[in-house]
């Protein structure tokens, strides 16, 4: 239809230009009486049409320079391989369009990239969660062993059982963290967030450390309004911050203080997690959020080095952000912006 | 993947006696996709090594490549290309057009270029940054937060090779210093696009995936 | 190459540009206009000069039809009308000529109203109307004067007229129109309808009678004599006289612009400081500015982008100051335009009214805005935002010279001196364009002396010329009886007469010796300067070219015998060098010698001392050849005069000679302190019976002189004035930039413990030292430029009456002015900028 319609036009403007050629022709043989007037106005005009000519020559040979440098951006995208006529910062339609073109590219190639590394890291998970089970499991492996033999006295044997109970229990913690990870990793982890409390997310999350820091002697005090209303999923949200005070409570010494104070800003609230611990080094701010990252002095303590990467990623994922800023020796505090 | 690389950078102010060395041997390359923290005292040519990444500035020696492009290659006219499409700046000082509405301001990059916004992503990026409601102020008509949200939204809206953000909250109370941060982060990982930023406050370049230090004019390692 | 379509936004960033800063935006429109208002005066006044020489040269001719055709019939003029190069005509049908004696020896045709060639001939009536009733007839003043016709509408007329057979009638007439004819004086028209000219000469219009005169308009202009010979060839007319336009000699067009030219001038002066104003007043917010585009560079402004918003701004701006610019330049035009050029019926400035200077104007003050506003962009076009930012701000601070490392208020106001140095560079450049300008002005002003022009062109107290004399445009007319013995005498009885002296010319057909035109032909065709013989430089007067071809080949030349005493000899002796011979005053009044008088050039271009010529059938004997200055001489002569040689003899002998002929012109010198008692004579004179005398007093031509010195520089002073304004401006815009962009500094001074009246006096002592910085840079210029340049521009001027005079008053005045302002307008800034508490301006600084 519109191929018609610019038929018609053409059309139109080809006889519009004769009949102007043509009242043209007319006005110079009726009102110019002398010769040589005459045809100087008729070349004139002549030269005015020509030029018109060659303008749209011109311009048509320049859309056709235009397709063909877009359709060889093309190829040369279909190839993989750079366009020879790219001229990324000409200000001219072409490289506009080619610039568009190859921003489309790359964001293909990005996912494409993307799901290579997605599978990367999976196997990397592999092979971690491998690495990490390992030694509980050899040790299961030895203790059985040894439990199968039926000399073995009545206390030890109690004993042993003791120790893999223990291992299990450790076990199972490192295959619910792993479980956990490998959700964060690789997606499939549906955060369900919901207008909800703040306080009774912390409270959840301090019951899960309660008993820990009450063994260390460590003083737990919340300064968090009740009112405080937060679009967060709960659950996970308290897990997050579990996984942080359990930190603190691991990295400070008994008789020490930790402290959480929820400051409800313009488009984030803020949770402070305050604790009197080792604290951390300015340059390991950054290690503490990586996965299986165990600091050198805390080497002793138990852990996987899991916890914070897991919190990290729950607060990212809801589009929230950790800050951590420290003095070693004085203490840390964990800062969890959760969006409003 | 690197999508910035800097190679031998060296620029002097000044001439003789007061020839300061902005920078004195810069290498260093930009992982894409990531944020890049660039912290140092003031006066440690922190701020020239942006205004170099982003066309603003032309070195004395060496080489900057972005996205496969060497920069000394560039005339000033390709240069404004190259910085309305492959560069995104924060500034402190916001640097918006105060004669242009927010919206305006936000679409700037995209009239300078002569495109049209895509609707979608516009509204996407205005709920990110909770600027729907201001869309017709002028920018003097917002905080400075408010302010430096704008800018950060015009950063992002021609999808940049590169955000380059010279103190972003420099300007703003830690409060909302704290708040722009959060969503300048937010929307860099939510777009996948690679951030670079100067700050000289440790807290926030800790949220960095890499931390560069510079002093006079040199890579601290 | 595509060009990418992204220049939209530019638009956006002008309007929005607009909306924010309307003051400043206010001010550059402002500007604008002030630079149109300039070009449309200078381009309005150039032309208008221009066409008033033109038109001078018409009215010299008579009409402003490019040849007049005359004698011809109908059909011949219907023929000559048919040409291919005849754009149009105009045509007048004569039924007689007036020949009432009062008249005298002018021409007045008694001729059927034609609107078209009245207009042509430049003779419409001023009152009243033409002819549209029988019996009604409209007349110029001199005719009505010399008839005794009272001026209103209705007065009866009677007038004697002769039909081309010969034979006289006399008709009655009611008036219905007059205008005033100061342009063909010796030729005149009295209109009247068909209907009257069909009663009073049935069958005037036959085929046969060649009563027509045609006058026509040609397409192109040029080579008239030419065209019309061509014409008549081409059209198979034959034995039709002809006369063409003066004013289309390229000669005389050439000449015309050459005079003009002067007018023109002051438009480079309006460039320079319109460029000046538009950038000065852009510059007031070039810090701002530099930043507000490093920023939009920043995000990708291309240069294209940069050049496309700056000449949008560029081109609104222009665009808003035209219309009141026009306005405002026509004011000024409309004021000065009608003293500029003088001796007209109507204001000169809405005659030569032509849309081209408001065309002209426009693009030039839009090439000046432009120009402004883009030049500085092709340096910040090639500059990375960084770069510009680093050049808004200043460079990085300089090591001061080591001093002991005190501080004293003199030491700080000097270094003030130093900052913002383009800025102090461009006020003290236009402050230094306008005083030399004023200066400029001022000498040519006062180097002009009236005494000269006064001895030169009214050298006695009045002169009286005869009617056909009296304006140089006329020409004179021998038979006319305008002053008589009677006058003469009478006028000597006079009391209060100290002098008459009186002067009679007579034109007569001579034939020079093989000798004398060999003489008089080489030395015309001797060089004038390298590029032209004397005899080409006189292609503008073609009658005076003819007369010389006509004595190259036949020897006949024009010699006009002049009768003259007491005060005209003497100025012939003062003022005309001899080229051969003495005088010798008893020889002289013998009445057997003449003086034979010659072109104004060295050498002999007359028969030469001791050499003879016969004059009316008596021979004379040469008592010397000289130069002739004939200013003296009122009224014009005869076109076949206009190459001519004068002798000079007694008035005695001239009586002799051509016995009856009556006065030319009186020269009249009285006892000045009873002036008012022969002026009031000289007024009852010139009311009474004596209408066909002119009177031209001395105290006219001081009058004219004082207008004419003025008009001489106007052009150039209002141009400097506004240059001086804008510089005074430019100079308080330094002041105040420099003032209150140093709030936070100050108010550090303060918080360090300067107290308020030491601040004043820095600021005092800050003004001191611009003002001198401005005398140092304008008083040497100005003095040089005024001692050195001045003379050779009075030289150039080419005028006899300048005498070059060393003024610099103009200096004097401005220094005054300028430190006053460099006082005054810190001190005001420091009152406005220590408002509110130190601590507060302190933190301003951010």
């Amino acid at each position: 239809m519109k191929a018609r319609c610019a038929g018609v036009f053409y059309v139109l403007l080809g006889l519009m230009s004769v009949s102007l050629f043509g009242l043209l022709l007319w006005m110079l043989w009726e009102f110019v009486p002398r010769a040589s007037v005459r045809y100087g106005l008729l070349a004139v005009c002549g030269g005015i049409f020509l030029v018109a000519g060659l303008w749209i020559i011109l311009q048509r040979r320049q859309i056709g320079l235009f397709a063909d440098d877009v359709c060889e951006t093309i190829d040369a995208a279909i190839a993989g391989r750079q366009p020879e006529n790219f001229h990324p910062y000409e200000d001219s339609l072409t490289s506009k369009v080619q610039g568009k073109l190859m921003q489309y590219y790359d964001i293909m190639h990005e996912g494409r990239l993307q799901s290579q590394r997605d599978k990367e890291t999976l196997q990397s998970l592999v092979s971690d969660i491998s690495h990490q089970v390992k030694t509980p499991v050899a040790n299961l492996k030895l203790y059985t062993g040894i439990l199968q033999k039926p000399e073995l006295p009545e206390e030890k044997r109690v004993l042993f059982v003791a120790t893999m109970d223990e291992q299990i229990n450790k076990l199972d913690f490192l295959m619910q963290s792993l479980i956990k990870m490998s959700r964060l990793e690789t997606g499939t982890f549906v955060l369900t967030p919901a207008e909800a409390r703040l306080g009774d997310t912390i409270a959840q999350a301090m019951s899960t450390v309660w008993a820990k820091a009450e063994k260390k002697q460590i003083e737990l005090t919340v300064d968090c309004a009740p009112e405080i209303m937060v679009q967060h999923d709960s659950k996970w949200t308290a897990e997050a911050i579990g996984n942080i005070l359990d930190n603190a409570v691991k990295y400070t010494p008994a008789g020490g203080r930790i402290a959480i104070t929820v400051r409800p800003w313009q488009f984030y609230t803020r949770i402070d997690i305050t604790d009197t611990g080792i604290g951390i080094p300015e340059e390991h701010y950054n290690d503490v959020f990586q996965r299986f990252y165990r600091a050198q002095e805390v080497a002793a303590e138990e852990g996987v080095g899991l916890g914070l990467y897991l919190a990290n990623g729950i607060v990212t994922r809801q589009k929230g952000y950790i800050s951590v800023k420290s003095t070693v020796g004085v203490g840390t505090t964990f800062s969890v912006y959760l969006l409003s | 993947m690197d999508i910035v690389t800097v190679q031998n950078l060296h620029k002097t102010f000044g001439k003789g006696e007061n020839a300061v060395h902005a920078l004195a041997g810069i290498d260093l390359s930009i992982e894409k996709g990531k944020f890049t923290a660039i912290i140092g005292a003031s006066g440690s040519g922190k701020t020239t090594l942006l205004n170099m990444m982003g066309g603003l500035d032309t070195p004395d020696e060496g080489e900057v490549v972005v996205d496969g492009v060497k920069l000394s290659g560039l005339k000033e006219k390709e240069l404004a290309v190259f910085r309305r499409s492959k560069v995104g700046f924060v500034y402190q000082s916001f640097n918006l057009v105060p004669t242009l509405t927010v919206k305006e301001n936000i679409l700037f990059p995209l009239s300078l270029a002569g495109s049209t916004p895509d609707p979608t992503f516009f509204a996407e990026i205005m709920e990110l940054l909770h600027l729907q409601d201001r869309l017709n102020a002028f920018p003097h008509e917002l905080s400075g937060g408010g302010q430096q949200r704008v800018a950060i939204a015009r950063a992002l809206i021609a999808k940049p090779a590169i955000v380059l953000a010279d103190e972003p909250t420099g300007n703003l109370d830690s409060k909302s210093g704290q708040n722009v941060l959060g969503l300048l982060k937010l929307s860099v990982e939510t777009y996948h696009q690679t951030l670079v930023m100067i700050t000289h406050n440790l807290e926030i370049a800790q949220m960095a995936d890499r931390v560069i230090r510079i002093e006079d004019g040199r890579i601290r390692a | 190459m595509l060009a990418n379509n992204n220049l939209k936004v530019c638009r956006t960033l002008v309007t929005r540009d607009f909306k924010f800063h309307p003051v400043k935006n206010t001010i550059l429109i402002l500007a604008a206009m002030l630079v149109t208002a300039l070009y449309t005066f200078v381009f309005l006044l150039g032309s208008s000069v221009e066409d008033g020489f033109l038109l001078n040269y018409q009215y010299t001719y008579g009409s402003t039809s490019h040849i007049l055709y005359t004698g011809l019939t109908d059909r011949q003029a219907d023929t000559i009308a048919g040409n291919a190069n005849v754009k149009s005509t105009v045509r007048l049908s004569t039924v007689g000529q007036v020949t009432d004696p009062m008249i005298g020896q002018r021409v007045v045709k008694l001729a059927v109203t034609d609107r078209d060639y009245a207009e042509s001939v430049l003779s419409v009536p001023t009152t009243g109307q033409l002819p549209t009733q029988p019996g009604e007839i409209a007349l110029d003043e001199f005719t009505m004067d010399s008839l005794g016709v009272l001026r209103e509408i209705g007065a009866p007329v009677t007038i004697q007229w002769t039909d081309p057979d010969g034979d006289t009638h006399t008709s009655q007439f009611s008036l219905c129109g007059w205008w005033l004819s100061s342009t063909n004086f010796t030729e005149a028209c009295a209109w009247i309808t068909e209907e009257t000219a069909q009663t009073l000469l049935p069958g005037y219009d036959d085929d046969a009678a060649a009563n027509v005169t045609l006058g026509v308009n040609l397409h192109q202009p040029k080579e008239l004599d030419v065209q019309a010979e061509e014409i008549l060839a081409e059209q198979g007319v034959a034995g039709v006289n002809f006369t063409t336009n003066l004013a289309y000699n390229d000669a005389k067009r050439e000449q015309a612009s050459g005079q003009a030219r002067p007018f023109y001038q002051p438009a480079l002066l309006v460039l320079l400081c319109g460029y000046l104003m538009v950038y000065s007043i852009i510059h007031v917010a070039a810090r701002r500015d530099l930043m507000y585009y490093a920023g939009l560079k920043s995000l990708g402004l291309t240069p294209r982008q940069l050049r496309r918003i700056l000449l949008e701004q560029g081109c609104i701006v222009s665009a808003a100051g035209f219309l009141p610019g026009w306005l405002l330049g026509f004011g000024i035009h409309f004021c000065i335009t009608s003293r500029v050029i003088t001796g007209m019926e109507e204001n000169p400035a809405l005659y030569f009214l032509t849309w081209q200077p408001f065309a002209v104007a426009a693009l030039c003050t839009l090439a000046t805005t432009l120009l402004a506003y883009l030049l500085p962009t092709i340096r910040l076009s090639r500059m990375t935002p960084a770069q510009t930012i680093l050049s808004a701000t200043g460079r990085l601070p300089k090591h001061g010279r080591s001093s002991d490392g005190r501080t004293t208020l003199s030491r700080l106001a000097l270094r003030s001196l130093g900052r913002s140095r383009w800025r102090t560079i461009l006020s003290a450049i236009s402050l230094l364009l306008a005083v030399v300008l004023l200066s400029g002005s001022w000498i040519i002003y006062s180097s002009i002396k009236q005494d000269l022009y006064l001895s030169v062109m009214s050298p006695w107290d009045y002169s009286l010329a005869d009617g056909s004399a009296y304006l140089s445009v006329q020409r004179y007319n021998e038979a006319n009886q305008g002053i008589t013995e009677q006058t003469v005498d009478e006028i000597r009885t006079r009391p209060e007469v100290t002098e008459v002296s009186s002067l009679k010319s007579h034109e007569i057909a001579l034939i020079a010796s093989d000798e004398l035109r060999q003489r008089i032909v080489d030395y015309y065709n001797q060089p004038y300067d390298e590029t032209m013989t004397l005899r080409e430089s006189q292609s503008g007067f073609p009658d005076w070219c003819a007369g010389v071809d006509r004595l190259e080949q036949t020897g006949e030349y024009t010699g006009l015998v002049i009768g003259l005493d007491g005060a005209y000899l003497n100025y012939v002796l003062t003022n005309s060098p001899f080229t051969s011979g003495e005088f010798d005053a008893e020889a002289f009044a013998s009445g057997e010698y003449v003086l034979a008088a010659g072109a104004y050039h060295d050498g002999i271009s007359t028969p030469a001392a001791g050499e003879t010529v016969e004059l009316g059938g008596r021979t004379f004997k040469i008592l010397g050849s000289v130069m002739h200055d004939d200013s003296y001489l009122s009224g014009s002569n005869s076109p076949e005069a206009a190459f001519s040689i004068a002798y000079l003899m007694p008035p005695e002998t001239f009586e002799e000679l051509f016995p009856g002929q009556s006065y030319r012109q009186l020269a009249v010198d009285i006892d000045p302190s009873v002036q008012d008692s022969f002026e009031e004579y000289l007024d009852q004179f010139e009311q009474g019976i004596n209408r066909g005398v002119g009177i031209i007093r001395r105290s006219e031509y001081a009058a004219n002189f004082e207008s004419a010195r003025l008009n001489e520089v106007l052009p150039t002073l209002v141009v400097a004035l506004v240059l001086l304004g804008i510089a005074l401006i430019n100079f308080v815009n330094m002041l105040v930039v420099k003032t209150v962009g140093r709030r936070n500094e100050f108010a550090v001074y303060e918080s360090l413990g300067m107290t308020q009246s030491q601040l004043r006096h820095l600021m005092i002592l800050e003004g001191v030292f611009h003002a001198v910085l401005m005398a140092v840079v304008l008083a040497p210029v100005t003095l040089l430029f005024a001692w050195f340049a001045m003379p050779s521009v009075v030289e150039a001027m080419g005028s006899w009456c300048a005498v070059y005079t060393f003024s610099l008053l103009p200096l004097w005045l401005v220094l005054p002015v300028i430190l006053l302002l460099a006082i005054i307008v810190p001190l005001a800034c420091l009152q406005f900028i220590t408002r509110g508490s130190i601590t507060q301006r302190m933190r301003r600084v951010e």
